[in-house]
């Protein structure tokens, strides 16, 4: 189930392009699990951002972190199969 | 006392995030990815907890980039996309967690790095960058990352591998966690922790001898960047080490 170097399908380069594509069932449940975080910080954030204690408020910023760059991944994978479905 | 609690817990976290990479990398991908998205929850929730009282509270901030680092590699279908175009997409996302953790820590670029603090110094070290390229080629002998490009997309492939995984990579680690480091848990904790970070990440190639190597050059490149105060060098040459790793050594 772990990559195994040398599989065509399992790329793995530097830190930040490391990508398992081995079958379409495991692709396909990261992205679930991906979603599944993103919503979950955007949920947090709504909720801590209410409470105007200091710490919550830096949380609320802090969630940004994984809120930005998931949420752009998403609206970029979207475009992309609605392109595709389009082509 | 207080920096050995914090110590601790930055042994802590480092010990999870290497369970979490070994279990992505040796067993099952999808449940290192709930682990990294534990430890990603877990480390913001600490950095919130700790703020305004604690300056290990921006490491954990910053560190909270290791797991996403992980997260967005795992998650992020760059099958998609053609495969010139990998590095500038994943750097986008990194690039984009990387400024807002210096939005919600109140950094400046200073701060992180983000200045060209002797100009020469910088250029010289970033010229290292081909020598690690040839070692570590030795060390994995990776194969040719594309072939048939046009000189276009082969140009731009290169500038996403320099920008988007010496630039951000270094902005990453040594700008933002590193500087963390260096003033929560002091220089050489701070310098030796983040290299280990650095080299636990690089887990996926399967070979302990470039763990060792990465490591290594993450100890040299942290080094420069404390002294210097700037990740300019540092960016140059991971840039260039991974150009000559991917795109010319595999070529002779």
């Amino acid at each position: 189930m772990g990559w195994r170097k040398g599989e065509g399908s399992l790329i793995s380069t530097v830190t930040t392009v490391t990508t398992v594509t081995a079958t379409f069932a495991v692709g396909t449940a990261l992205g679930i699990l991906a979603t599944v975080l993103l919503i979950s910080l955007l949920a947090a954030k709504e909720v801590v951002m209410a409470d105007p204690r200091r710490a919550f408020r830096f949380l609320g910023k802090s969630l940004d972190v994984g809120i930005a760059p998931l949420l752009l991944a998403f609206m970029l994978t979207v475009a992309v199969k609605i392109l595709e479905i389009l082509a | 006392m207080g920096l050995r609690r914090e110590l601790s817990v930055f042994v802590l976290y480092l010990a999870f995030i290497s369970l979490a990479e070994a279990v992505t990398v040796f067993m099952d991908p999808s449940l290192g990815l709930f682990m990294h998205s534990l430890l990603f929850v877990s480390l913001l929730g600490l950095s919130a907890l700790w703020r305004g009282f604690n300056p290990a509270s921006n490491l954990f901030l910053g560190l909270s980039l290791a797991p996403l680092t992980r997260i967005l590699s795992l998650s992020f279908p760059l099958s998609y996309f053609p495969r010139y175009a990998w590095y500038l997409v994943a750097g986008a996302l990194m690039l984009l967690a990387a400024l807002a953790v210096i939005r919600a820590g109140d950094l400046k670029p200073r701060d992180a790095g983000l200045t060209l603090n002797r100009p020469w110094v910088q250029l010289a070290f970033g010229l290292t960058g081909p020598a690690f390229g040839i070692m570590e080629y030795y060390i994995l002998r990776p194969e040719p990352l594309v072939s048939g490009l046009s000189l276009a997309e082969y140009g731009l492939l290169a500038f996403s591998i320099v920008f988007f995984t010496g630039f951000v990579e270094e902005l990453v680690f040594r700008g933002i966690i590193q500087s963390g480091a260096v003033k929560a848990l002091g220089e050489r904790a701070g310098l030796l922790g983040v290299a280990l970070v650095f080299a636990v990440l690089h887990m996926g190639w399967l070979s302990m001898l470039d763990m060792v190597f990465v490591f290594i050059v993450g100890l040299l490149f942290g080094f420069i960047v404390l002294k210097t105060g700037s990740i300019v060098g540092a960016g140059i040459s991971h840039g260039l080490t991974n150009v000559v790793l991917f795109m010319v050594m595999p070529y002779t």
